[in-house]
C-alpha cells in the first residue's frame, strides 16, 4: 500500500466516523426530545389542575430567599428588583449583592428603593470577600442590598447564601425577570418531595423584542434581529427538548444560574458556589450530585419547564462569542474537575449517561464537527469522495439538525404557545433551517476558541453590554434591545 | 449506497415537511376551531343566562333543541364559567342543567377512568357542577394513588360542603404531600367553624403529619373558641405541634394565651421558642415586653431575630425596651435590637432630636446616639453623618462618632 492509498483510506475512515459521529449526536438529541415531549405533556396536563392561585396566598407555603448577583448591572437592575418585589409568593426576602459595581448599580437601587445603611449581623458560614455595607429599605421591609468588594459571581452568591434566613433560594441573575407565579412552580417540587429535592430550575427565555413593563413582561414577540432569534431557537431546543429529557433521566448537569432554586443546607454543606469556575451554575450542580451520591443520600434535580425567567440575549457577535466562550470554559473545567464521574457505575445515569454525552458531544462535539466539515468538504473537492457520501454527511449533519430544531418548536407549539402571532411561528420555522446553516458552526468556532484558550489558561467572564429592557410607551426611557 | 442516501434524504426531508404541516395545520385548526367557538358562545351565552334567571323550565326547552355535540361542549363551558360566579338559585339551575344534560354523569363516569389527568379533570368538574351527589366518589378519589386527583377531590368536597365532606378530608390531612396538605388544609379552614371543630375532635385519631396539618387548619380559620385547646397544645409531646400551636395562637391574637406563650420562650426547643416571639409581638400584650427582652439572650438567632421584631411590633414601649437593651452586657441582644430600631426607622427619628429646639429632646436624642454608638449601631448614623440634609446634624453625628481622643499621658 502506498501511502497516497494509506491518506486516502486515512480520510476516508475518518469521513466515516465523522458520519456515525454525527448520527450517533443527533440521534441522542431525538432521544432525549421524545423522553421531553412526554415529560412535558403529563406537565401541561398537570399545571392545568394545579391550584397555584390559593396555594400562592397560603400562609403555609415555604418562605424563599432570593438572591440576586449584581455587577455593573445600572441599566436593568432596578427593573429587575421591581419584578422581584411584585412576584405573588407568601413569604420570602429579596437579597441583592452588589458585587463591586465601578457603574452607577448601588447609587440607582438606594434611590430606587429609598435604602439606608444597617448593621445587620453577617455570618460568615462561607468564606466571602470583604462586605462593605449592607443596606435595608423602609419601604420594602423584605429587601436586602448588600455591598461587597468584587469578587465574582460565585463569591457575590456566596455572600448571599450568608445572609439567606430560608432553607430554601433562588438565585436569578441581575438581567433577568421572573414571571409572577415562576417562584412558586418552581418551588412545587420541593413541596411534593420535600426530603429529596435539592435543586430546581425553571425555562430561560429571551427577552429581547418583547415588551416590558414596570418590571413585567406584558407583550411576547420575537426579536426583529437575527442573533436573537437563533438564540431563541437555540433556548427551546436546549431546555425544552433537552433539560426535560435529562430531567426524566434524573441526571440533568445544570440549572441555569439565571434562575434556580436550591436547597440552602446542601449548598452550604459543600461549600457554596466554587470561585474557581467561569460556570458557577454548572459546577453547584454537578457538586451536588457528586456529593449526595457519595453520601448516599436520596435526591432530586429537577427541571420544571414552565415557570419562565426571561433574560436578554446578546444581541451582537462578539458579545455572543465572548459569553459562549465563559459557558465553554467553565464547562471543559467543571467536567475535568470531575472526570472521576465519567464512565462511573457508581454515579449511576449520571455517570454512564450525562456525563459522557457532556465530554463526548458539549466538550469535544464542536472540535469533531468543525474538522469534520473542513475534512469532509476538502476530500469532496479533491475527489477522495463521492458525492453521494456528501450527501448523506449533509443530511446525518444539517437536515437532522434541522429536522430537531423544528421538533423543538413543535413541542413549544404543542404546549405552552408562547408565541402567539403567525408571523413568529413563521419566523421561528424559517429559522430551524437557518439555525443549521451557519449559527451553529459559528458557535461550534467560539467553542474551539474556549477549548484553545483553557489549554492556555485564560479564563474571565468578559464583559457583557445590555441595552436594557424594551420599556412599554409609558413606562421607563430605555432604549429598545432590539 | 445510493440507495440509502436517497432513503436517508427524503426521510428526512418527509419528516421535516411533515413536521412543518403538523405545526402549520395544527395551528391553523385550532384557531379556525376557537374563532368558531367564539361565534357560537355569542349565540348560546344568553339564552343559557335567560335560563338560569327563569324560574322553571328545561335547559334543553331554553336551547331550543337538543345541541350538537360541539354546542354541548360551548354549553358545558359556559354553564361551569357562570357557577363560579353565581349564588343561590341561578347557581341550582346551572347545577341542574348540568345533570340534566348528562355531564354529571359523565365526570362520575370519568372519575374511574385508567388515565389519571382525566380523573383529575373529573374530580374537579364535579365541584364546579355543584353535583353534592358525587360525595361519595370523592371521597373515594381521595384515596387516589395520584395526588393531582386528590388534590381536585379535596377542592371539589371543600366545595360542596357538608359533614361527609369534612370527615373525607380530615382523613386526608395525614397526606405526606406537603403540596396536598397545604390545600386540604386551606379547604378545610375555608369551610367554617363546624369543620375546624371536627378537626380538633379529630386530632387524637390523627398520625403526626396530620396533627400538624391539623394545627395548621385552626391557625389559618382562627376561632376564638379555639384557644383553650391551643393552649393545651403548647403541652404536646412533639416540638413541631407546640410550635404551630404557638404560631395559631399568634394569628388568634387572643391576650389569654400571653402567659403560656411567656411560658413557651422557655420551651427546649428553639423553633417552638421562635413562633412563641413571634406571636407575642402579633397579640401585641406590653406586659410580653420583659420575657421578650430575656428571649434576646437566646442562642438560637432565630429566637432573637423574632424577639427583636416583636419588640419592634409593640409601640413606644417596645422601642424603649429596644433601646434598654442597647446596654446589654450581650453582644448578641444588642445586635438584634440595632438591627429592629434601624429597620422601623427609630434610629432616624431619634437621630434628628439633635437639632431640636428644646434641651430636654436634644438630652434625650445624645443619650440615644451615644447608647447606639457603644452598642457597635453605626452604619445609618455615619450614612445620616454624610447625607442628612441639615449641616448642623452632620456636625453632631460626626462628632458623635468620631473616636474618643487617646490621653498622651495614657500613651508613655
Amino acid at each position: 500500500m502506498s501511502w497516497i492509498d494509506l491518506l486516502a483510506w486515512m480520510i476516508s475512515a475518518f469521513n466515516h466516523f465523522v458520519l456515525v459521529y454525527f448520527l450517533v449526536l443527533n440521534t441522542s438529541y431525538l432521544a432525549l426530545f421524545l423522553l421531553s415531549l412526554g415529560a412535558v405533556f403529563r406537565f401541561v396536563r398537570r399545571t392545568f389542575f394545579s391550584d397555584y392561585r390559593q396555594i400562592l396566598q397560603s400562609e403555609m407555603t415555604w418562605p424563599i430567599s432570593v438572591l440576586v448577583a449584581a455587577h455593573n448591572e445600572e441599566t436593568t437592575l432596578v427593573d429587575t428588583v421591581r419584578s422581584l418585589l411584585m412576584v405573588i409568593y407568601s413569604e420570602f426576602e429579596i437579597v441583592v449583592i452588589n458585587d463591586g459595581s465601578t457603574d452607577r448599580t448601588l447609587p440607582r437601587l438606594v434611590d430606587a428603593f429609598a435604602l439606608t445603611r444597617m448593621d445587620r449581623p453577617y455570618r460568615q458560614a462561607i468564606a466571602t470577600g470583604r462586605v462593605r455595607a449592607i443596606y435595608g429599605s423602609l419601604d420594602h421591609p423584605h429587601l436586602i442590598v448588600v455591598d461587597k468588594e468584587r469578587g465574582g459571581k460565585s463569591d457575590a452568591l456566596n455572600a448571599g447564601l450568608n445572609l439567606a434566613r430560608y432553607p430554601l433560594y433562588c438565585s436569578i441573575d441581575a438581567d433577568s425577570i421572573i414571571e409572577d407565579n415562576a417562584l412558586l412552580r418552581v418551588v412545587k417540587p420541593f413541596m411534593e418531595h420535600p426530603t429529596e429535592t435539592i435543586a430546581a430550575g425553571g425555562i430561560v427565555r429571551i427577552v429581547n423584542g418583547c415588551e416590558v413593563k414596570d418590571g413585567r413582561v406584558v407583550r411576547i414577540e420575537l426579536p426583529d434581529a437575527y442573533l436573537p432569534i437563533l438564540q431563541v431557537l437555540e433556548y427551546l431546543r436546549a431546555f425544552l427538548s433537552g433539560r426535560v429529557g435529562w430531567s426524566v433521566l434524573r441526571s440533568l448537569l445544570i440549572i441555569s444560574g439565571a434562575f434556580g432554586v436550591y436547597r440552602r443546607a446542601e449548598v452550604v454543606e459543600i461549600g457554596g458556589y466554587s470561585r474557581d469556575t467561569d460556570t458557577e451554575d454548572l459546577d453547584l450542580v454537578v457538586r451536588l450530585h457528586r456529593h449526595m451520591r457519595r453520601k448516599g443520600r436520596k435526591y432530586r434535580v429537577v427541571f420544571v419547564p414552565d415557570p419562565v425567567c426571561w433574560t436578554e440575549a446578546p444581541a451582537t457577535l462578539s458579545v455572543l462569542r465572548r459569553q459562549r466562550a465563559r459557558w465553554h470554559r467553565g464547562l471543559v473545567r467543571t467536567l475535568w474537575d470531575n472526570r472521576g464521574v465519567l464512565f462511573n457505575p457508581r454515579y449511576g445515569t449520571l455517570g454512564m449517561l450525562s456525563f459522557p454525552h457532556a465530554f463526548l458531544f458539549e466538550m469535544l462535539g464542536p472540535f469533531v464537527e468543525i474538522l469534520g466539515y473542513i475534512v469532509v468538504a476538502s476530500a469532496f473537492l479533491l475527489g477522495l469522495l463521492n458525492a453521494e457520501f456528501f450527501l448523506l454527511f449533509l443530511a446525518a449533519s444539517v437536515l437532522y439538525g434541522i429536522f430537531l430544531s423544528v421538533a423543538a418548536v413543535l413541542l413549544e407549539e404543542m404546549s405552552f404557545r408562547r408565541y402567539p402571532g403567525w408571523i413568529d411561528l413563521c419566523k421561528l420555522l424559517v429559522f430551524s433551517v437557518v439555525e443549521n446553516l451557519g449559527y451553529r458552526q459559528l458557535l461550534s468556532l467560539f467553542k474551539i476558541k474556549a477549548l484553545w484558550d483553557v489549554l492556555l489558561g485564560r479564563r474571565g467572564w468578559g464583559r457583557m453590554e445590555r441595552a436594557g429592557f424594551q420599556q412599554a410607551p409609558d413606562g421607563a426611557t430605555v432604549s429598545a434591545a432590539r | 449506497m445510493s440507495v440509502i442516501l436517497i432513503a436517508t434524504i427524503v426521510g428526512l426531508a418527509a419528516v421535516f415537511l411533515g413536521l412543518t404541516t403538523v405545526i402549520v395545520a395544527g395551528k391553523a385548526w385550532r384557531e379556525a376551531g376557537e374563532a368558531r367557538d367564539r361565534t357560537r358562545r355569542q349565540f348560546l351565552e344568553p339564552r343559557i343566562l335567560a335560563y338560569a334567571q327563569a324560574e322553571d323550565g328545561s335547559i334543553r326547552a331554553a336551547l331550543g333543541r337538543t345541541p350538537s355535540a360541539r354546542d354541548r361542549r360551548i354549553v358545558e363551558a359556559v354553564l361551569l364559567d357562570h357557577a363560579q360566579r353565581v349564588r343561590g338559585a341561578a347557581f341550582e339551575r346551572m347545577s341542574r342543567a348540568l345533570d340534566e344534560l348528562g355531564f354529571v354523569e359523565r365526570y362520575r363516569a370519568a372519575l374511574r377512568s385508567a388515565r389519571s389527568w382525566r380523573r383529575a379533570w373529573a374530580a374537579e368538574q364535579l365541584g364546579l357542577a355543584g353535583a353534592r351527589r358525587a360525595v361519595p366518589d370523592l371521597a373515594a378519589a381521595l384515596r387516589d394513588p395520584m395526588i393531582d386527583v386528590r388534590m381536585r377531590a379535596a377542592k371539589s368536597l371543600g366545595l360542596l360542603g357538608g359533614a361527609g365532606s369534612v370527615r373525607e378530608l380530615i382523613g386526608a390531612l395525614d397526606e405526606p404531600n406537603r403540596w396536598s396538605s397545604i390545600r386540604v388544609a386551606d379547604v378545610l379552614a375555608g369551610m367554617g367553624k363546624g369543620a375546624v371543630q371536627e378537626v380538633i375532635a379529630a386530632y387524637p385519631s390523627l398520625g403526626a403529619i396530620g396533627r400538624l396539618a391539623a394545627l395548621d387548619v385552626v391557625g389559618r380559620a382562627r376561632p376564638l373558641a379555639a384557644v383553650p385547646w391551643l393552649l393545651e397544645r403548647l403541652g404536646d409531646a412533639a416540638p413541631d405541634a407546640r410550635a404551630r400551636a404557638a404560631h395559631a395562637l399568634g394569628a388568634i391574637g387572643d391576650p389569654r394565651a400571653v402567659p403560656a406563650l411567656e411560658t413557651a420562650l422557655r420551651d427546649s426547643a428553639w423553633p417552638v421558642r421562635a413562633m412563641a416571639a413571634k406571636a407575642l409581638g402579633r397579640i401585641g400584650e406590653p406586659e410580653a415586653i420583659p420575657p421578650l427582652r430575656r428571649a434576646l439572650r437566646d442562642p438560637e438567632w432565630w429566637v432573637r431575630s423574632n424577639a427583636a421584631h416583636a419588640l419592634g411590633a409593640l409601640g413606644e414601649a417596645g422601642t424603649t425596651a429596644l433601646e434598654e437593651v442597647l446596654d446589654s452586657t450581650d453582644r448578641y441582644a444588642r445586635s438584634q435590637a440595632v438591627v429592629v430600631l434601624e429597620e422601623r426607622g427609630v434610629v432616624d427619628a431619634r437621630a434628628g432630636g439633635l437639632v431640636s429646639d428644646h434641651a430636654a429632646e436634644r438630652h434625650v436624642a445624645a443619650v440615644f446616639v451615644r447608647r447606639l454608638v457603644a452598642a457597635g449601631g453605626t452604619e445609618r448614623l455615619a450614612e445620616l453623618a454624610a447625607d442628612a440634609t441639615d449641616l448642623a446634624l452632620r456636625e453632631q453625628l460626626r462628632a458623635h462618632l468620631a473616636p474618643a481622643p487617646t490621653s498622651v499621658e495614657g500613651r508613655s
